[in-house]
């Protein structure tokens, strides 16, 4: 339960946050309108990440799927970020 | 749904529940009364300063300009002025003031003035029940308390969606579903999945407008890192701040008469100010902040940045067109207050809110009778019935006798709303304990509820005692606040011995049975 909580607390925010930076930058749209979805969308995720993480029998099963996920949207994040594309 | 996911959501679901039951039913609680915050205020000042009903407004600049010289305010500190509004009838202006010898920090002064006469009411508001309430509501009192609330409130959204997880098979088959002949366990199951269900959308709602207010930090700040590399002020202008942070030029400029301003903008825009910010008073750079609230749309808030040297609104610090992060946080925002709400609407959002706070209580009762059945561990259950059902139940005797101190206790005692807030904190932390003690829950529960309604009828009765007169010539002026919310603690007073008597008489036959099961088992035995 403990490492649940702690790991959906982080793992869950940093998804949440990588994935809509990646629609940021993949997805060209106003700045007003990028930032109202995407803190409304990032809590909700982030939430929704935790109740997957609980809803699971162990951390395994969601981590196998959730770090890959997290790795390659950083790894996107990153190469926009640093100018190698878009 | 695998049984397995329903089964580690509803492990999950349980103990979240249990671990934030406490301070979420404070939250929710202080939430409700919150939203009569103005019938509140008005019931505790206005029999203390009455005032007659008119829209003369007392000229504003020669109060400010004598504040400044009283003060000695620094021009670069913001002098706040709140006109009266349906949420306050008086006239208040606030400023902080230079450091005083022995002081690390500079003094906030918050003075209240007649609005028809200019008249000073006083300088330090000794009725702060409501913003004690409100500030309980976000913040719980606690030092941090505004990050503490907002990770509640994210796990109270992680409760909401293992709800949904729990209960989705059954949302609509078990929707009216209430076993009310049934045993405790089964009713309070019922009640938790009935008002669970019922309040969804304004449940999350609530959570995510929460999380929003309380941990928007949290993505503002590699926002500004990663989106932005660091461009703060670039920030804020896309999501429609504006930070006024000119510096003195050190020029003196004659600042215009504020009621000819407020006037000639009301007019111009048919918007009803409420409130203005005025940023370096008496320099050239002086700019004026306008606020108030559209009367087209939903929530449609106003904003304007006045310039006083060009007389003019200037593009560079105010916002172009529509701003979709403004208008959508705006919407969201007035969905959380229900400030565009009239009476009615309000009353139906209380009424959800109390709904919640009953469905923790119910949660709690679940868990506690589930763990009481098992007979293992009983200084643990008797821990967590204190902190949990104790805590729930304590703060509505808590808020009962607050009210009741905030109408009797003279407006001249020193002190007056720390006196009030520390017996608030005695009574839940008594609460606390006598949850931990008391084993009947039931009776507990029925127990709370006839002590809170006790105190609301005495308060009631103080209030006619005391300002009887008063309260009739205010209605008659037009302000019912004060009356109104005078009726509706009588009104709460009555359901709540209603309720709490059927609880208690419950109670008893139940301990009578049980004493009864257990004589026969020592018959039989």
């Amino acid at each position: 339960m403990w490492a649940k909580t702690l790991i959906g607390l982080f793992l869950g925010l940093l998804l949440a946050m990588s994935i809509f930076l990646n629609i940021g930058y993949l997805i060209p749209m106003p700045r007003d309108i990028l930032l109202f979805s995407g803190y409304v969308g990032i809590f909700l995720a982030w939430a929704g990440f935790m109740t997957w993480f609980y809803s699971a029998e162990s951390l395994k099963k969601p981590m196998k799927i959730a770090l890959p996920l997290f790795f390659g949207s950083v790894g996107i994040n990153s190469l926009f970020y640093l100018g190698v594309i878009g | 749904m695998k049984a397995e996911t329903l089964r580690n959501a509803l492990h999950a679901h349980g103990w979240l529940g249990l671990l934030i039951s406490v301070p979420l039913f404070i939250i929710f609680w202080a939430g409700a009364i919150t939203l009569f915050h103005p019938e509140m205020q008005r019931w505790a000042t206005m029999p203390h300063y009455p005032l007659a009903q008119s829209s003369q407004l007392t000229p504003l600049t020669p109060i400010v300009e004598r504040l400044i010289d009283q003060y000695n305010i620094d021009p670069k500190e913001r002098i706040s002025v709140r006109l009266p509004s349906d949420h306050m009838p008086y006239l208040s202006i606030f400023f902080r003031v230079p450091k005083e010898e022995n002081s690390e920090k500079k003094r906030f002064v918050s003075l209240t003035f007649n609005p028809q006469t200019g008249e000073q009411l006083h300088d330090h508001n000794p009725f702060e029940l409501a913003d004690f309430i409100y500030q309980l509501h976000y913040n719980l009192k606690l030092p941090q308390g505004l990050y503490i609330v907002g990770l509640i409130t994210l796990f109270f959204m992680v409760l909401v969606f293992t709800g949904i997880v729990i209960q989705l098979k059954n949302l609509i088959k078990h929707f009216f579903m209430y076993r009310k002949d049934r045993n405790t366990r089964n009713k309070m199951n019922d009640l938790h999945n009935v008002v669970g269900v019922i309040s969804l959308p304004y449940g999350l709602m609530y959570a995510l407008t929460g999380l929003m207010f309380n941990l928007l930090i949290l993505l503002q700040v590699p926002s500004a890192l990663v989106l932005y590399q660091g461009d703060i002020p670039a920030l804020s202008k896309d999501a429609g701040f504006i930070n006024f942070n000119e510096e003195l030029t050190g020029n003196p400029l004659a600042m215009p008469d504020l009621n000819a301003l407020l006037s000639k903008q009301r007019a111009a825009t048919g918007v009803n100010i409420t409130g203005i910010n005025l940023h370096n008073y008496g320099d050239e750079s002086a700019v004026f902040r306008l606020a108030g609230k559209r009367k087209d749309g939903f929530a449609g808030n106003y904003n304007a940045h006045y310039a006083v040297k060009t007389d003019s609104f200037p593009e560079a610090i105010n916002v172009q067109g529509d701003n979709v992060f403004v208008e959508g946080s705006s919407i969201l925002f007035s969905l959380h207050f229900a400030n565009f709400a009239g009476l009615d609407l309000r009353f139906l959002y209380f009424v959800l809110a109390i709904g919640v706070c009953g469905m923790i209580v119910a949660g709690n009762v679940l868990w506690i009778v589930k763990r009481q059945k098992r007979a293992t561990h009983p200084k643990t259950l008797a821990v967590m019935r204190g902190l949990t059902l104790g805590g729930c139940v304590g703060i509505m005797p808590a808020t009962a006798i607050a009210i009741l101190l905030e109408r009797i206790l003279p407006a001249g005692v020193s002190d007056r709303p720390e006196v009030v807030q520390l017996v608030f904190a005695g009574i839940l932390l008594l609460g606390v304990i006598a949850g931990f003690i008391y084993q009947h829950h039931r009776r507990f529960v029925g127990w709370g509820l006839v002590i809170s309604a006790v105190a609301l009828t005495v308060t009631f009765a103080a209030d006619w005692l005391m300002f009887g007169q008063t309260l009739l010539n205010l209605h008659q002026q037009g302000f019912a606040s004060p009356l109104g919310f005078s009726m509706a603690l009588t009104a709460t007073a009555l359901l709540m011995s209603g309720i709490g008597y059927k609880l208690l008489v419950q109670g008893k036959a139940v301990e009578k049975s049980v004493d009864h099961g257990s004589k026969q088992i020592e018959i039989n035995g």
